[in-house]
């Protein structure tokens, strides 16, 4: 070991990332990708500067079909995109993000905007870093990982995660034909990560030590490939798979412990007991509890935030606060009656309609009767668990910072208080906001035009601020 | 209703509309009009009740009156509320009220809905209809039950009508146009409302089914009490005058060729059409509700073009044409999508002051106008600088690699393309100092070697690299001696130099065409219908040459039976939602895309394609005209017309190239499929199996447009057009009700005495034609050629498949002696089978053959093609409800995902993740499975949507 990853081995051994206040250091700022940080944003927040790049983001994937015509279904989401922006990570006074227009990483004066440096890949960069101390770890589509200096951008260590170097034409570029297409996760002295998009060749899933880059393990999926933001427990690793569903494995050995069920999506977020993740086809949340595979629940929405007992749900058109806790007793209580409804469904048609089981039938059907009332209650029940809900046009991306749920949509980024779901302050931005990430006193926002945008508190309103029409 | 003269209906529907306000609006829910005056902020604003949501196309309108929403039926939406919202619904007793005008009948129908219908669990109520009958269906909390009320007298579509539903708590009724037409006293008590369903107008909608209008609405009403049968009546007479009987059909005018929209730059685009008279130049554009502009001028032409500026990326405009009419009113084209988002050029190279010096300009030029190679993919070697690689990129649309061993140059060779602004996007930095490349094999257009020194790779390594079909290297070799370029040169490929020889100055070579490679130039393979390429490459182990654009956003749903892929000399052509692609077969760079908003057809499976291609021109069947479309630069170089017909507007049926010829047909207009409505065409329904038939077949020379012969006997039927070894070959049903039908799409049971007939390909003289009875066909009828047999196979209603062989002479000698022979025995039935489709779900039982060889695949087996012997009924497992296509050495098909058979090893293996559409799209061609994305619109959660090329593993380390 050199004396440099000796260094790193100790920087890095210190365990898990433990958001400050002040940092947001992956995406969406904690491994659950709870979007949520402590950091206070008191007042209207204003531009502070803007960096733009020569060309906009490049992602990977356009959208979903216009419609689903045997289906007749329309608006359909898209379920294997999630790099539309440059997403940011802050540490101290220093912001970080990848470039999939020209490959490079850079390195931002938060209080400027001014580049300290860049570094070049060869290939896209399409997934936000990960900071863990001095060091900054990330994925290319040339199928490696790297590993720099946070400070000067020079290079600790570069891991070829792909099995070959091949490099292929893939999405408009020439690059590996195992690029790296989710984030890098640092835990516990551990890098994961994985590379592949096609299941036939083998998608890799490995951890490597973070301090040297030196593999611990390496687990090949045949049937997944791996797309979006990695998350993570203590105990396990959770793997969006584009427009399929999440992967679990545990984390110790990366061997596969469930697929969960629902409709597909690269958003995911890790809550204390469950898995939520979407858009699926139409925009749906589904929320699968940690112990099964199959959904609980499902939310009309694009993505959530949860923080204790109340959840917030984002979606095309509104912003709504939940009761999360009680929601969540009512959807168990919905989903138990509803395997039991179709149990006795199945039986009541292994009944047929013979003259002799007419009793046993009438039995049934008043048990689905009553089911049917019980699924009702419990449905009405989780309806009045809104808190609050306002109409939204901002509906993009949504991270809570401090007391403030801030909201990203075309052309605009909004504040809104989280008690009441008032709009208190607007701020324009140059093109559709993707990406927000609140730290170091200030929001950072990500377009799809290539601009960061850091948006700090206005001198004049740090200490007030006011209602502004939704 | 009767004709009322339309005086001022805008007037006496205000006045109709306040007295009925005035009169009765007791109990009043909700009134929602649906009127230019009664929008407001992109939404409605309510007469009474709940302001509605909007989504999808707001279409509202009194042009002409009725003021109306007019709904397609795609993607509006209507919402109201939801039924936990209690307040918005009548507890128990209710009247909904609707004028309405229906365009499409559905098998559930809705108007104004909060239903759910779940089989043992309904709840609510909806006002629609059930196929062509109106219905009110309502659930109260005695029964749990829906019960429907439908009107016994069907609709008309394209009419008005006042609708109602009432129920005061123990009676229901249906009203039509202010009559009770059915009634039921099933229901009493309160209605049973399902607890969280969407109430929506305009749709059926509960939470697992939503079914959407296609018509229009002028009003919608809300009551808590049931109407009497008199005030009804009184509403009806009140306004029935305001609607005209039938609603007049839309006007469109359709121009005579086009449109089609160009690309200029990433803003700017060019629309094209021609009409039949000099007419002004008029567009409309809409990229939103409000957002309307009109382009165009005032001279009369017939050649219409007009430049559209300042367009925003990742929109969606629509666009109608405008024309006036004889008494000088504007009328308009169908409505036109134009979607920005299918954008695919390379990014522009920005504007920034030039840092490269005038000699990498020079020979930038130079190398460009030597190769004439300006797209795909350019690898440099030998870069003294930066200033060559960036000349490259902002000369031509390539992407350009630079290769580069030394890693102390990789840096500031970054740093100078990131200056001019090419970094990533059009131009990057390999770092490689190693003899083997890690680039794959062939997908390089051109490769330089720019500082006049043989590289450190080999020739055979640079070889390897290079695209079949002409990907071409280029060096400089005025630096250095013959010598080491002969050297270098020596024991591959490149040293059958196609220019210069060493010691010049420039030496260049091209590669020629991959020996054993087969192309896909018709709907199945050859237009022998075999569904069979011929490749010798696409076999064992394959694995990812390329993926990319276009994904599924611009194609059409997966379901329609869609045309297929084609590929010929190194170029794949995709058929998106009316939209044409170009590609590079070998690393899918995008060469060329357009906008041809006419060009759609579907159900191939009873038509035939529109699509066929040559070494260089893709030819486009286009309204009365075949396009002969360059095929690497996508310019519309050629047209080719139809005959005139002497009965009526006639379109390009079928067509295809072969033997130095252009073969087409001509079928009556507007008899294609257009798959418009998410369609399968999966089941035994008249308007599923109607076969699209054609009156004519002729030949013309490509080259010159010439006519050279015409044939005309009976209603060809499309899908058994059939080449093969300078013959041609069809079946016609000679029914004279067949022949003289309106419309050239007809009923199987119409095209009766049908017969097979065979000519020449090159004379179109008649060889010889049999009477058959093809009626167990119902299917679908298609007809293979190979080994002087022809083949029609089919399956009857009960799935069963009736295969028959038939003898098909080669001409030889004489035209009368050979004739002679020819007429004798051609058509003799060889052999005959049938049975019971294998598969059982997902169009098992609409399987096309594949020939290779002598062997016959059909459904789940294989037949000797001669003899009729059974080889073997163990072909592998498809699920999916594409059909198979082949090379010589293995099937391709849809399983769970995109899967091969490999008939050397009879190992099947699949490629994980990405599927396939429900008709052909892989092709092996070229020397690579080509697979554009066709599974667009799958409700699936497959993880992957890409166009996708693989590559033989075996030719990947050639």
């Amino acid at each position: 070991m050199t004396l440099q990853n000796f260094c790193t081995a100790l920087i890095l051994s210190v365990g898990l990332v433990h958001l400050t206040a002040a940092d947001w250091t992956t995406y969406r700022g904690d491994y659950t990708r709870s979007g949520a940080s402590t950091n206070p944003l008191p007042g209207t927040l204003v531009e502070a500067w803007s960096w733009t790049s020569t060309h906009p983001p490049q992602p990977a994937w356009q959208g979903e079909a216009k419609w689903d015509g045997w289906n007749k279904v329309f608006d359909l989401k898209p379920r294997q995109i999630f790099d539309r922006a440059f997403h940011v990570v802050v540490q101290g006074k220093r912001a970080y993000f990848g470039s999939s227009a020209d490959d490079q990483v850079r390195c931002l004066d938060t209080q400027t905007g001014k580049v300290l440096w860049t570094f070049f890949t060869e290939g896209p960069v399409r997934l936000a870093p990960t900071l863990l101390n001095n060091r900054i770890f990330f994925g290319s589509d040339d199928g490696c990982l790297y590993c720099l200096d946070n400070l000067s951008g020079e290079l600790v260590w570069k891991v070829r995660v792909a099995p070959e170097d091949r490099r292929i034409p893939g999405n408009g570029r020439l690059i590996s034909a195992w690029p790296v297409r989710t984030s890098v996760i640092v835990q516990e002295g551990l890098v994961f990560a994985t590379a592949g998009m096609f299941p036939a060749d083998g998608v890799h899933l490995i951890a490597l030590d973070a301090a040297s880059g030196a593999e611990k393990w390496r687990q090949i999926q045949t049937d997944l490939p791996a797309q979006g933001y990695l998350l993570a427990s203590k105990t396990r690793l959770y793997i969006p798979a584009g427009r399929n569903n999440p992967a679990v494995c545990d984390i110790a050995t990366g061997r596969r412990t469930r697929v969960v069920e629902g409709n597909g999506g690269t958003y995911a977020l890790l809550t204390d007991d469950m898995l939520v993740f979407g858009p699926g086809q139409t925009g749906q949340l589904g929320a699968v509890e940690d112990s099964s595979s199959d959904q609980l629940a499902t939310f009309q929405g694009n993505q959530m935030i949860v923080v204790g007992d109340r959840s917030y749900l984002h979606s095309d058109t509104a912003l709504s606060a939940l009761d999360r806790k009680r929601y969540l007793e009512f959807a168990r209580e919905r989903k138990r009656l509803s395997s039991r409804q179709n149990a006795l469904g199945k039986k009541l048609k292994t009944l047929g309609t013979k003259p002799e089981s007419a009793s046993e039938r009438d039995a049934l059907k008043s048990q689905l009767t009553e089911l049917g009332k019980g699924i009702d209650t419990a449905t009405l029940g989780m309806d009045q668990c809104l808190i609050w809900k306002v109409r939204s046009t901002w509906q993009e991306c949504v991270i809570l910072s401090g007391e403030t749920l801030i909201a990203g949509g075309r052309n605009e980024v909004v504040g809104i208080t989280t008690s009441n779901g008032v709009v208190t302050w607007r701020q324009p931005v140059r093109g559709i906001a993707y990406g927000l990430a609140a730290a170091d006193g200030a929001v950072f926002v990500s377009t799809d035009s290539g601009t960061i945008h850091c948006l700090r508190p206005s001198r004049q309103t740090a200490s007030s601020s006011a209602a502004l029409k939704p | 209703m009767k004709k009322r003269p339309l005086i001022s209906t805008f007037l006496l529907g205000l006045i109709a509309g306040s007295l009925l306000l005035a009169a009765d609006e007791s109990g009043r829910m909700g009134r929602w009009i649906f009127a230019p005056e009664w929008l407001q902020n992109n939404g409605l604003r309510p007469a009474s009740g709940k302001q509605p949501t909007f989504s999808g196309r707001l279409n509202v309108t009194r042009n002409p009156e009725p003021a109306r929403i007019e709904l397609s039926g795609q993607d509006e939406r209507i919402l109201i509320g939801n039924t936990s919202e209690k307040e918005l619904l009548p507890a128990r007793d209710i009247t909904v009220e609707a004028w309405v005008r229906v365009d499409r009948p559905l098998k559930l129908g809705g108007i104004v809905s909060a239903v759910q219908d779940d089989g043992d669990f309904e709840r609510g109520w909806v006002l629609g209809f059930v196929n062509s009958s109106f219905s009110f269906a309502l659930c109260s909390e005695t029964t749990k039950k829906l019960t429907y009320l439908t009107a016994p007298t069907p609709f008309e579509t394209n009419r008005w009508y006042h609708l109602v539903g009432t129920y005061d708590g123990s009676l229901l009724r249906l009203y039509v146009n202010g009559q009770s037409v059915a009634s039921s006293l099933t229901q009493s008590g309160a209605i049973l409302y399902p607890t969280n369903t969407p109430i929506v107008i305009g749709a059926y909608q509960d939470q697992d089914e939503h079914y959407r209008l296609s018509g229009a609405l002028t009003e919608v009403g809300l009551f808590r009490r049931a109407l009497a049968p008199s005030e009804l009546l009184a509403r009806f007479d009140a306004r029935q005058q305001e609607f005209p009987e039938p609603a007049p059909l839309p006007r469109f005018v359709k121009p005579s060729f086009g449109p089609f929209v160009d690309w200029n730059d990433r803003t700017t685009a060019t629309v094209t059409w021609e009409t039949d008279t000099e007419q002004p130049t008029q567009i409309e554009l809409k990229s939103g509700p409000k957002s309307s502009s009109t382009w165009g001028d005032r001279r009369l032409t017939r050649q219409h073009s007009v430049r559209l500026t300042q367009l925003l990326p990742d929109r969606e405009y629509r666009y109608n044409l405008v024309s006036p009419d004889q008494a000088g009113t504007p009328v308009r084209s169908r409505q036109y999508l134009f979607d920005t988002s299918f954008y695919y050029q390379p990014l522009a190279v920005p504007a920034l002051p030039s840092l490269t010096s005038s000699t990498s300009v020079t020979r930038s030029k130079e190398i460009l106008q030597t190769t004439s190679v300006h797209q795909g993919y350019c690898l440099l070697f030998g870069a003294t600088n930066a200033d060559l690689a960036i000349e490259l990129v902002r000369q031509s649309k390539m992407d350009l690699i630079l290769i580069e061993p030394d890693l102390r140059r990789v840096h500031a060779l970054r740093q100078s393309l990131d200056a001019a602004g090419v970094q990533g996007v059009r131009a990057t930095v390999q770092h490689t100092p190693h003899p083997r490349l890690s680039i794959g094999s062939l997908i390089a257009n051109l490769i330089v070697v720019e500082n006049g020194q043989p590289p450190w790779v080999s020739a055979v390594e640079l070889h390897r690299l290079l695209r079949p079909s002409g990907g071409t290297w280029i060096a400089d070799s005025a630096n250095t001696d013959a010598v080491a370029w002969s050297n270098w040169l020596k024991g591959s490929p490149l040293q059958s130099l196609t220019q210069g020889k060493p010691g010049e100055r420039l030496l260049v070579f091209t590669r020629p065409r991959l020996p054993g490679s087969g192309d896909w130039a018709h709907q199945y393979g050859n237009a022998d219908n075999s569904s069979c390429s011929r490749d010798e490459w696409v076999k064992g182990e394959l694995q990812p040459a390329w993926w990319g654009d276009p994904g599924p956003r611009p194609m059409p749903d997966r379901g329609n039976r869609n045309p297929a892929p084609l590929s010929v000399n190194g170029r794949l052509f995709i058929q998106g939602d009316r939209l044409l692609f170009g590609l590079d077969a070998y690393n899918g760079s995008i060469l060329w895309s357009f906008s041809c908003p006419e060009i759609r057809r579907a159900n191939v499976t009873r038509d035939c394609s529109n699509m066929s291609a040559d070494k260089d021109t893709l030819f486009v069947a286009h309204g009365p005209f075949c396009l002969g479309i360059d095929a690497q630069t996508g310019h519309r170089s050629q047209r080719f017309s139809l005959p005139p017909a002497i009965d009526g507007p006639r379109d390009w049926g079928f067509l295809a190239v072969d033997s130095g010829l252009l073969l087409g047909t001509r079928t009556k207009r507007n008899s294609s499929y257009l798959g418009d409505d998410g369609e399968w065409y999966e089941e035994d329904a008249v308007d599923q199996i109607s076969r699209v038939t054609s009156d004519l077949l002729f030949a013309v020379d490509p080259l010159t447009g010439k006519a050279l012969w015409n044939y005309s006997g009976g209603a060809i039927l499309n899908s058994t057009l059939t080449l093969g070894d300078g013959m041609i070959f069809f079946l016609e049903s000679r029914n004279p009700e067949a022949i003289t039908a309106p419309v050239a799409r007809q009923n199987p049971s119409i095209l009766t005495d049908q017969w097979m007939v065979a000519l020449d390909l090159k004379t179109g003289r008649k060889l010889w034609q049999k009477d058959h009875d093809f009626s167990a066909c119902k299917f679908m009828t298609y007809l293979v050629y190979a080994k002087n047999t022809v083949v029609v196979t089919g399956t009857d209603a009960g799935k069963n498949f009736h295969t028959f062989a038939f003898n098909a002479p080669s001409v030889r000698g004489s035209a009368s002696t050979g004739d002679e022979i020819v007429n004798s025995i051609g058509g003799r039935l060889l052999w005959s089978e049938s049975h019971k489709e294998g598969k059982g779900h997902h169009s098992g039982h609409l399987q096309h053959p594949v020939v290779i060889g002598d062997s016959f695949y059909s459904d789940q087996r294989s037949f000797n093609m001669v003899t009729g012997a059974l080889l073997r009924s163990d072909l592998p497992e498809r699920r999916g409800c594409g059909v198979m296509s082949a090379a010589q050495g293995a099937i391709f098909f849809r399983h769970h995902f995109h899967s091969m058979w490999d008939l050397d090893s009879n190992k099947h293996t699949q490629f994980e993740g990405i599927r396939s559409g429900c008709w052909l799209s892989m092709i092996p061609a070229g020397g690579m499975l080509l697979a554009p994305e066709t599974s667009a619109g799958c409700s699936c959660t497959h993880a992957i949507q890409t166009s996708i090329g693989y590559i033989p593993k075996s030719l990947a380390r050639h």
